[in-house]
């Protein structure tokens, strides 16, 4: 009935369960589920575990499928760790993005792993375990993403010539961040740090050690130091196309107009800061055709007018949040619908007083694939 | 430009409509005729092509899928247009559209079964896809030794 490129196109959009059913569908599905193929690979190098038993399920098919980009967290369920251990060694990735919880098998998990171009941590790890990462001689991208702080002071300086880079928490020290970034000046694109812990000059002296002709993306979470001074050197960087700033207070208007002045985005986050006026909106909606991410939530000097003027313009726009825009009412949301919103998918109003429910709940039945969240916070149309 | 179907009838469409079928789009040809597809079946991919011939660009399907059903990942019309398809039809509207190089159509009609799949106990999967045609005595019991041996290599259930 149905041909065999078909059937393996329809299991890509299946998820781990699903899969796991329709091995038991019949002969011809247990096979295709089971060969090596690009698609197969596809399908099952991404997975988070709900049971031992989907674990165990799953290494199998990774194992033989030789995957290169590997998710894995470790969660409440028990598993040997040799069983984990085993599996992973079984492979030669590409990528891993890692949690483990109780298990101290981490080194371990890295030996033979020496082609990996991308490591992603969202534990906290020992200089011991850091240091592994320094015989990695491909590596490109490393995202420490940690939830909590702990007393190791990494010595991430140990590395160098990185693409992208991502420090949240883990209470890192400021010189070993700074030689990080020096080390790699003539590589590094992309950058997500946590600042809350620096001072205005040495926030000033990391914009500094950046490359103004290479940066692209840079994220600078929990910062309360910002200046005029600051924003104007990030004026200068020319290839930027991702910026989050938020909480970027006592800025002037007309050195945000420089930040945004010519300059086409993909990504803007400037949630709670200061400056922001319809005189750097318009801006901004000048040269937003590549816009896919805006977040503009808790500025007050924005009119309905330029909101409206940014939505309109950007085509390829993903998601918008407006939280807290008190000022902001239904006219923010362009006249004319006409082959708008194609990619929107979210619309967050929470903390809108003036925004009109049914308004809202038009717009949804016009636009069913976006999600709108309502002054409450919830859903429209919910229920 | 003039597609024939497989059964010999002729369709008209139109070239904002032809933009989608990214395959033949290009071709100086007034008429292709495609041996391969149905009338129904060509009738109803040209349909998808005119409900989108106005549209600036289809948005992609973003996964994973917020929900199982159809109305709440798709657009209005598209949900409209595939749920009104015979589900023995859409393997045939996803070859058409694969020949035709139209890959949101292909997009959608894999989204709609992959949706009509999740959850379900492999037995009812097996429902949901059986050929209505009435099989011989031999072509039973062929079937049901698969499905044994199939049944014995159970390793891990899923509930």
């Amino acid at each position: 009935m149905e041909n065999k490129n078909m059937i393996l196109l329809i299991l890509t959009y299946l998820e781990l369960d699903d899969l796991a059913r329709c091995e038991l569908v019949c002969h011809r599905w247990h096979y295709f589920i089971n060969q090596d193929s690009i698609q197969t690979r596809k399908i099952f190098s991404k997975f988070t575990y709900n049971s031992l038993q989907q674990f165990k399920w799953h290494t199998k098919k990774i194992q033989q499928l030789q995957i290169k980009d590997l998710i894995f967290y470790e969660e409440e369920f028990k598993v040997d760790k040799n069983d984990i251990i085993f599996t992973i060694s079984q492979l030669v990735l590409e990528s891993l993005t890692i949690k483990l919880n109780q298990l101290n098998i981490f080194d371990q998990l890295l030996i033979n792993q020496k082609q990996l171009r991308k490591l992603e941590i969202l534990m906290p790890i020992t200089n011991k375990e850091f240091q592994l990462l320094t015989q990695l001689p491909h590596l490109e991208e490393i995202h420490l993403r940690v939830q909590k702080k702990t007393d190791e002071n990494l010595k991430v300086s140990q590395l160098r010539n990185l693409r992208a880079i991502s420090l949240q928490l883990q209470g890192i020290q400021y010189q070993e961040v700074l030689q990080l970034i020096q080390n790699c000046y003539k590589t590094l694109t992309e950058l997500e740090i946590d600042a809350d812990e620096y001072n205005h000059d040495q926030m000033l002296q990391i914009v500094d050690c950046l490359n103004k002709d290479k940066i692209q993306k840079l994220y600078i979470y929990y910062f309360n130091d910002y200046s005029n001074e600051i924003i104007l050197k990030l004026s200068q960087f020319n290839k930027l196309n991702k910026l989050s700033i938020f909480k970027a207070q006592d800025i002037d208007q007309d050195y945000m107009y420089q930040l945004f002045y010519n300059k086409q985005f993909q990504e803007i986050n400037l949630n709670q800061c200061d400056g922001i006026t319809n005189k750097v909106l318009y801006q901004i909606a000048q040269n937003c055709q590549q816009l896919k991410y805006i977040n503009l939530s808790w500025n007050f000097h924005i009119s309905d007018q330029c909101v409206s003027l940014i939505l309109e313009n950007s085509k390829q726009l993903e998601e918008v949040y407006l939280i807290g825009c008190k000022q902001l009412t239904f006219d923010c949301i362009p006249q004319n619908l006409n082959g708008l919103f194609q990619k929107l998918r979210m619309l967050n109003f929470e903390s809108c007083n003036n925004m009109n429910d049914d308004k809202l709940m038009k717009l949804k039945n016009q636009f069913k694939y976006i999600k709108i969240i309502n002054y409450y916070g919830d859903e429209i149309d919910k229920f | 430009m003039q597609f024939i179907s497989q059964d010999d009838l002729t369709f008209n469409i139109n070239n904002k409509a032809l933009k989608y079928c990214t395959k033949v789009s290009n071709t100086n040809l007034e008429v292709i005729k495609f041996a391969g597809i149905n009338s129904n079946i060509l009738r109803k991919v040209i349909q998808y092509c005119e409900i989108h011939q106005d549209d600036v660009s289809i948005p992609q399907i973003s996964r994973p899928f917020k929900s199982n059903l159809i109305y709440d990942i798709v657009n209005f019309k598209d949900a409209n247009f595939i749920t009104s398809i015979d589900f023995q039809e859409i393997s045939q509207i996803i070859q058409a559209a694969e020949l035709l190089g139209i890959d949101t159509l292909v997009d959608l009609s894999c989204v709609y079964i992959a949706l009509k799949i999740r959850g379900k106990s492999s037995e009812k999967i097996k429902l949901l896809f059986k050929a209505n045609k009435p099989q011989t005595d031999e072509e039973d019991q062929r079937q049901r030794d698969i499905d044994d041996s199939a049944k014995g290599q159970r390793i891990q259930i899923f509930d």
